[in-house]
């Protein structure tokens, strides 16, 4: 039986002859660029072949073209001839905007928005360096005299809260297991879940719903709601958060119609911002995300 | 303007990652931003294929979308760190080395190694005085001219220097000191074999004076280049005592480090092992 991905350069060539180009063979290439974040960091083709799933041939032809480019370059090992990425990459990569940057500066405005209609704080987090925790990239504050106190830079849980735990519903599986599993789960305050089957209740209802409402999960006082953030790719990028005191929010949150006026305008922002990022299916994305498994295994003829 | 990919057969590369290439090549030049038809002008193909290869290469974060703007996104980051990746050991390794030196000599040090056919700085420690050498992490530096990266020319093969040395283009001249005759370059890397160390006085920054030596990787060959670079007037007179001594021990400990070190087997191949790739020539793949 042929390899899933045999075909590839053979589609590829039908493709490129039909519509004059293939974007397929720019995924790929991306795709290669990628298989030199596993250290050593360099490699040979049919080591990358393997990798892939693709013929060596293809492998061969898109390292050509990219190696003209200056994007790799080929070393010269005893192991033989392989390849590594080039500085022309690094280069032009000073003129690109880091991930915060770009997360941080989309969201601005859907926040202000946000926290117009609803009069209470907003924010947006992310996943923080390490993996087990939030990192807060923006927010709005209420105008309120009584309002949650969110800050740039603040670490929050990802197990308790609005928009974290949004976010947590949509990383992998394994993300989400080491956040629930691990030893810092504890209570935070009086609505907080600790218990893994607890939790991985919540993350489900979640992905179902589409948002959360946190009812005094990370703080004594304070309620929230969240709802996730995709990028382009379809992957849960950060969480956007509504959080405000309780004596405001409990009644409102408790109650089916009373809660649509801040649900709605939540999950739009969401949304938009989503669409903003590049991420144009529909919303929520599908979880866990369709990756597409190149597990092809070489056949014998493989060299 | 033909778009087809196809063309004569020795030709094994594919016009659409070429185009892809060339579009995020695009973002280098000011404002480093624009629009669909900036772009599409700009490299002579339609709105449509421009729309389609913008959208693979924003699906993947290499380039994101604000508005109606694009610009080179987050992930086009994470992979042009890689290409510094592969030389981190030799930094790592380098690093405290490269401290202790500072401290010792009062200047800006700094360890280059081979990256194609270029030298790159890979890592460099500032003199705390006010008027110091300063270098770019990640940048380019000459072959032909400078204190570290000449050293690496006088080790490198015949054949890499060759390529080095009588390029066609020439080389360039960025001082009145700057060594720019082949024959006379030649002889001046026999010397600094012969020497071990390499000096350059003011060759790539007028008022700088640099020297440089080889460091040894853990089967002998040549695996990156140390060097200091600083001004003429507290540099020169050390030149050739005590600063020869000085950077050679220094490229000693850092040989030793390297022994001791995880990547140290590996690390000749990884850091100089590199084929010199002129586009240029016509080379089939081996």
């Amino acid at each position: 039986m042929p390899r899933k991905l045999a075909d590839t350069s053979g589609a590829d060539k039908h493709a490129a002859r039909a519509a004059g180009y293939s974007v397929e063979s720019v995924a790929r290439a991306i795709d290669l660029l990628a298989a030199f974040e596993r250290p050593p960091h360099q490699f040979g083709v049919s080591e990358l072949a393997r990798q892939l799933g693709l013929t060596k041939n293809l492998v061969f032809r898109v390292l050509r073209t990219l190696e003209a480019q200056g994007f790799v370059l080929r070393v010269d090992a005893p192991q033989g001839m392989q390849y590594a990425i080039g500085l022309r990459l690094y280069d032009l990569s000073r003129h690109a905007v880091d991930r915060r940057q770009v997360l941080s500066a989309a969201a601005r405005p859907y926040l202000d928005d946000l926290t117009r209609i609803t009069s209470e704080t907003t924010y947006l987090v992310a996943i923080a360096d390490g993996g087990l925790e939030a990192i807060c990239l923006e927010r709005v504050e209420s105008e309120l005299g009584l309002r949650n106190r969110v800050d740039v830079g603040m670490r929050l849980p990802l197990f308790a809260g609005g928009g974290a735990k949004a976010l947590l519903a949509f990383q992998p599986e394994a993300i989400q297991e080491a956040v629930i599993t691990d030893e810092r789960v504890r209570m935070l305050a009086a609505g907080t879940r600790t218990a893994p089957d607890d939790l991985r209740q919540d993350l489900a209802r979640i992905r179902r719903d589409g948002y959360w409402i946190a009812l005094e999960e990370y703080a004594d006082g304070a309620d929230a709601l969240g709802a996730v953030v995709f990028d382009a790719s379809g992957a849960g990028i950060a969480g956007v958060g509504i959080t405000g005191p309780v004596p405001r929010l409990r009644t409102r949150l408790v109650s089916p119609e009373l809660r649509e006026p801040l649900i709605g305008p939540l999950l739009d922002a969401a949304r938009a911002l989503s669409r903003q990022l590049g991420y144009l299916g529909a919303y929520p994305a599908p979880w866990p995300m369709s990756v597409v498994v190149d597990t092809a295994v070489p056949s014998g003829a493989a060299a | 303007m033909s778009e087809r990919t196809r063309s004569a057969a020795p030709d094994y590369t594919i016009g659409a990652v070429t185009r892809a290439a060339e579009l995020l090549a695009a973002f280098e030049r000011p404002p480093h931003t624009f629009r669909l038809s900036d772009l599409a002008d700009r490299l002579g193909m339609t709105r449509n294929l421009t729309f389609r290869l913008l959208r693979t290469l924003e699906m993947s974060g290499m380039i994101y979308r604000r508005d109606d703007y694009y610009l080179l996104g987050p992930r086009t980051s994470e992979l042009g760190r890689l290409a510094l990746r592969r030389l981190q050991p030799l930094a790592e390794a380098g690093q405290p080395v490269l401290e202790e030196l500072k401290t010792e000599t009062g200047e800006t040090v700094y360890l280059c190694a081979m990256e194609g056919h270029e030298a790159v700085c890979i890592a460099a420690v500032e003199s705390d005085f006010f008027v110091r050498g300063v270098l770019d992490v990640g940048g380019r530096l000459p072959l032909h001219a400078g204190g570290g990266n000449k050293v690496l020319l006088a080790w490198l093969s015949p054949e890499m220097q060759a390529a080095v040395i009588d390029n066609p283009r020439g080389l360039r001249i960025y001082t009145p000191h700057t060594p720019h005759d082949a024959a006379e370059l030649r002889a001046r890397l026999a010397i600094i074999r012969r020497e071990g160390y390499s000096v350059a006085m003011e060759e790539v920054v007028l008022g700088a004076d640099a020297i440089g030596v080889p460091v040894f990787g853990p089967d002998g060959t040549v695996v990156a280049g140390l060097g200091l670079v600083g001004p003429a007037d507290r540099v020169r007179p050390r030149l050739h005592h005590p600063l020869p001594d000085q950077l050679r021990a220094a490229a000693a400990r850092m040989r030793q480090r390297l022994l001791e070190g995880p990547a140290g087997r590996g690390l000749t191949a990884l850091a100089f092992g590199v084929s010199y790739y002129d586009p240029t020539q016509q080379k089939g793949g081996t």
